[in-house]
């Protein structure tokens, strides 16, 4: 009890790093919150929903007809823009492509002879499919469009009638492969819960590693550790102190983020997935303060120590166990890598709850993250034995 | 008469509610080895940071070398070398190159810095570990490193705040006689400590402040005529009556007698050849000792006497 | 005087393992990370050939939709479908096993249908193309019903007029995970604000011994700060570079501007780290422990909203509050790398340069304006 409640006191020391990550990570929430813009779909196929952007200089019957139907099946953004803001984000694939309908383009287009020679212009990031596709789609469009037009409809019976030969319903389905656990692929789209919960590990280990390990790591300077030595105080009962410290606030920092996804999350919260994300990462907090008991028998600064390990251990942990990039994206040398971190295993029982599956899916997930917990764990109290040995 | 290298005037410092200096005077004159006693908290260090100007301070006036010092006197700054308490110097840097480092802040041409350089090294005896780092060095070389990155410029005024503090009696001597040294050279020196034998070995003038006062002042045979007690004479012998204790009572300059484990300690205010009454006192009462010595109070008992028992670290 | 307190400064700061060990393994660690995690992703998100499988046609129609498919290039001139007929009955395995993006029932040219497993861009591309032959299903069957249409409906499905001109968007790079890279740069470049930090630490009396040996000396005490922040930056400029030639050099990462700018934008960079930790250091109110974790807010907050791990952070930043992006160190440093990529070296990319020296110069200015006072009222 003693070590206890002196952990508790040094801990206070270190309070400012341990309310700057918990800050930085309720920031994190609000801005991932607000980049939360795709929606869910439980049905069937749907045709990609893209941001774009319209500029309609030309305001005619036409024009209009377009742009309605982009409004229809996209994300049409038309506030006032100014060009350097639209290259950003084009670049950063805010928007999949900037339009613009040309003065006069409604004109050319019903005039048979001229049509060909005034164009639309999209922008667009021409390595990336979703540009080509979103041209395409309206390449195809504005042909039928203009077929039918041609061929003897009014312009609404035109764009009507190509908006319908296009509608991807009638003629696309999305089949799902039965399982033993019912049927996976059931969400296609990401959850709220999924692109919330996923990046907080990263904060979790930002926390235990810049306020709990310099707090842990007082403990175990050498002087100190030969006065609690000759004390006659079991070296157990300390260990298990810090231990049982650390997992306090740990513990104290992971319910702090599980309380706020309760009310961000929406619909979904208390949901199954939702209980099963928490306690995924409920897990992984555990697994981090584990890892914190290796961490904490290096022999460095624990000033230096901590920063390193919040900042470079923490980002890579994040980066190459899929945290702030989605697994789809990583390649397969960084997934090889990554299957040597909690974090991937965290990110891996994320995404397949996403998917909608269940318990007995993710347990070997949770297993693995506790694995690498004790794995870490045993290291340390190995390698901390042996320094003692070694005076 | 002497030049009056330090002179500090009616000094107040305040730490919010605390009167940290109160009214505070000094002067020490060239060549003096000044030392500087008080209990922990009693001002020294504040005193010597103020000296500095390391510390504003509220009331009074600071002359180095008769003039007025500020912060920004860097004429005044160059003649005075401070080895502090706590070891100063960069972990990161050899025994050589701190020494070389400090030197340079002071001297500009490069063949006099490295004359005072190999000077202060030759000084201190660490020729053997020059390329060495700071963390090799035992307690004692660091002190030595610590005043030879203090005094290497040659100052005229040196100021040693607890110079010795955890260090072996063998490097405490190699110091104190440095000190002397720099003495013998011309320097003046300022002197803090808590140990007594060192000022008692060093210090022309001692100054034993508390609570941020002056309490008194001297060469250490005054301050220890400031005292009650100014000889002890001890007494080893078997069975006394109390009628002849009372006889050595009587005695003139005798203050206080007591008598325990064959030992009678009679303690004499004042007067000379204490040792002798007493011896007389014995022959003429036919009286048998085994031995019989003097004891003159050192300057610990002087310090304790005018400062108090009293722990001060518990205030 | 001063060019040997530059030197000495010089070495205290090599010697100093865990400033370097600190300032050199984050570059490295973090970029090998970096590169490691974004180099192949934008490749990936490119248009790429598509297998698509073909059943229950006859063979002259799976002919035909498979010869038409195969017509159909990339920008690049690559074919965008490679078809599968497959031979067995079960060519639903082939979707679930990712073998084809999808299956293209063309039992009725009239009526194509699509089966798709997942819903992503290949199937999304797909059904675009499958929409095609709808529409020209539809044509068709229209010019059978009204003759008199007939000629312009064939010429239309013939020849058709180019309503749409695609036009690339700017950048030497798009690939905008570059930009982690750029916010791995910038949050190096802050992180040299731990040298600059250890400028007024080693020369203050109210905080180090060291500091206090120091003041006592008749040098000029602004000139000797400004001589170690320059020592200091020296240190942390090597430091970056590191991370610079590893990126260019190992990695051959496309950064999106020359390696003159990306040098001279990252040596502009660490000054201002530098003197953002010089600055603070100068903060006397401020114990040690927390100018440190006030860095450590810079590199990770500053780093997060410069989008370090999610790239349309700072865009989001930009829309919402750029004000934040205007005066976020690691979003200046970032911004000057991005605007050399999208818009070259125009307006937006010397603001940024321009942004970056005047803070490096204020904030030097604000640390030595503080530095000139040498007597404190407690130490």
């Amino acid at each position: 009890m003693q070590v206890f409640k002196a952990f508790f006191k040094v801990q206070k020391r270190y309070m400012i790093p341990a309310i700057m990550f918990t800050l930085m990570g309720v920031l994190m929430l609000i801005m991932n919150y607000a980049m939360a813009h795709r929606s869910t779909s439980d049905n069937g196929f749907q045709s990609m929903s893209l941001p774009i952007y319209l500029t309609d200089e030309d305001q005619s019957e036409v024009s209009s007809l377009l742009a309605d139907y982009l409004r229809r099946t996209h994300k049409v953004d038309e506030a006032e823009c100014s060009d350097e803001m639209l290259t950003e984000r084009l670049y950063y694939q805010d928007l999949a492509a900037a339009i613009t309908i040309p003065k006069g383009f409604g004109q050319a287009f019903t005039d048979k002879n001229t049509g060909d020679r005034m164009e639309i212009r999209s922008v667009v990031d021409e390595g990336l499919a979703e540009g080509h596709m979103l041209n395409l789609q309206l390449k195809s469009f504005l042909n039928s469009m203009y077929a039918f037009y041609h061929s003897g409809m009014s312009l609404t019976e035109a764009a009507a009638q190509a908006e319908q030969t296009q509608a991807s319903d009638n003629y696309v389905s999305l089949v799902r492969e039965a399982t033993e656990e019912g049927t996976v692929n059931e969400r296609s789209g990401e959850s709220t819960s999924r692109l919330l919960f996923i990046f907080i590990p990263y904060v979790i280990m930002c926390s235990v590693f810049g306020s709990l390990l310099p707090a842990v790591m007082s403990f175990g300077e050498s002087e100190k550790k030969r006065r609690e030595n000759a004390s006659g105080f079991a070296v157990w009962k300390r260990s298990f102190a810090l231990a049982f410290g650390s997992l306090v606030f740990a513990l104290a920092f992971c319910l702090i983020y599980v309380v706020i996804l309760a009310f961000v999350c929406g619909s979904e919260t208390f949901s199954e997935m939702w209980w099963l994300m928490a306690l995924n990462l409920l897990i992984f907090t555990f697994s981090t303060v584990m890892m914190m008991a290796f961490l904490s028998v290096i022999p460095l600064k624990a000033s230096v120590l901590s920063s390193i390990v919040s900042t470079v251990v923490s980002l890579g942990f994040a980066f190459l166990g899929g945290l702030f990039v989605p697994m789809q994206y990583l390649g397969e040398g960084v997934k090889m890598i990554g299957r040597f971190l909690p974090t991937y295993w965290y990110a891996t029982a994320v995404e397949a709850l996403d998917k909608g599956k269940g318990f007995a899916s993710v347990l070997p997930y949770f297993g693995i993250e506790l694995l690498f917990g004790l794995a870490c764990l045993a290291i340390g109290l190995a390698l901390s034995k042996a320094s003692e040995r070694a005076g | 008469m002497a030049e009056t290298v330090v002179k500090i005037t009616n000094l107040v410092k305040r730490y919010k509610e605390l009167i940290a200096l109160d009214n505070f005077s000094l002067e020490i004159q060239k060549g003096e080895v000044f030392g500087l006693l008080g209990p922990n908290g009693s001002g020294k260090t504040t005193t010597i940071n103020c000296l500095l100007t390391l510390l504003s301070y509220d009331n009074g006036e600071i002359e180095l070398f008769g003039e007025k010092m500020t912060s920004k006197r860097n004429d005044l700054k160059a003649r005075i070398g401070v080895v502090p308490q706590q070891v100063a110097v960069f972990e990161e840097l050899t025994v050589y190159d701190n020494i070389d480092f400090f030197c340079g802040l002071y001297i500009k041409d490069g063949a006099t810095r490295k004359k005072y350089v190999e000077d202060a090294i030759e000084f201190v005896g660490l020729q053997e570990f020059t390329k060495f780092y700071p963390k090799k060095l035992s307690g004692g070389l660091l002190r030595r490193l610590n005043i030879a990155c203090g005094i290497a410029h040659k100052p005229e005024l040196i100021i040693f705040d607890e110079p010795t503090v955890a260090v072996d009696p063998q490097s405490r001597n190699k110091i104190l006689e440095g000190i002397a040294n720099l003495n013998a050279q011309g320097a003046t020196i300022i002197y803090t400590t808590h140990y007594m034998e060192e000022v008692e070995q060093l210090c022309s003038r001692i100054l034993i402040m508390d609570h941020g006062k002056k309490v008194a002042i001297g060469t250490k045979d005054e301050l220890k005529g400031m005292i009650k007690n100014t000889e002890s004479v001890v007494v080893n012998a078997s069975d006394l009556e109390p009628a002849f204790i009372e006889k050595i009572r009587a005695l003139n300059h005798v203050y206080d007698v007591s008598y325990h484990d064959d030992t009678l300690t009679v303690k004499c205010s004042g007067g000379k050849h204490n040792i002798v009454h007493v011896v007389d006192c014995f022959a003429d009462n036919d009286v048998k000792y085994r031995q019989i010595y003097s004891i003159l109070p050192t300057l610990n008992e002087v310090f304790l006497e005018i400062t108090g028992k009293q722990l001060r670290d518990n205030d | 005087m001063y060019f040997r307190v530059f030197i000495y400064r010089l070495k205290k700061n090599i010697h100093d393992r865990e400033l370097i060990l600190w300032s050199l393994l984050f570059p490295i660690l973090l970029g090998t990370f970096f590169y490691a995690t974004f180099s192949s992703i934008y490749g990936q998100m490119g248009v790429q050939t598509y297998r698509v499988a073909l059943v229950n046609g006859s063979e002259e129609t799976t002919q035909f939709v498979k010869t038409t498919l195969e017509g159909i290039r990339t920008e690049e001139g690559a074919p965008m479908f490679e078809v599968v007929i497959p031979e067995d009955a079960d060519e639903q395995k082939l979707l679930f096993e990712d073998e084809v993006a999808g299956i293209m029932d063309i039992a009725n040219m009239g009526d194509i249908q699509l089966r798709i497993a997942k819903d992503e861009v290949a199937q999304n591309v797909l059904s675009q193309v499958v929409g095609v032959f709808r529409r020209n299903a539809v044509l068709t069957q229209r010019a059978m019903q009204d003759p008199q249409a007939a000629e312009t409906i064939t010429k239309l499905m013939t020849e058709e007029p180019e309503l749409l001109r695609q036009i690339n968007a700017a950048g030497e790079n798009k690939d905008p995970y570059v930009s982690y890279m750029y916010a791995l740069l910038a949050m190096i470049c802050v992180m040299a604000s731990n040298g600059g930090l250890q400028v007024p630490i080693d020369s203050q009396a109210n905080i180090t011994q060291q500091g206090a040996r120091v003041s006592l000396t008749p040098v000029n005490h602004r000139m000797y700060e400004l001589v170690s922040l320059g020592a200091a930056a020296l240190i942390q400029i090597v430091c970056t570079l590191v991370g610079v030639a590893l990126i260019r050099l190992v990695f051959r990462a496309n950064m999106g501007c020359s390696d003159a700018m990306l040098i001279l934008v990252s040596i502009l960079g660490t000054l201002l780290g530098c003197s953002l930790g010089f600055a603070l250091g100068h903060v006397s109110s401020i114990r040690k422990n927390t100018k440190e974790a006030i860095l450590l807010l810079f590199v990770t907050v500053g780093g997060f909203l410069s989008g370090l791990m999610a790239h349309q952070v700072k865009l989001l930043v930009e829309k919402s509050f750029p004000l934040l992006n205007r005066i976020n160190p690691s979003a200046i440093i970032h911004d000057a790398f991005f605007s050399l990529n999208v818009f070259g070296m125009g307006e937006r990319f010397y603001r940024s340069l321009i942004t970056m020296v005047v803070m490096t110069v204020v904030l030097t200015a604000i640390g030595l304006c503080m530095s000139g006072r040498r007597s404190y009222a407690s130490i």
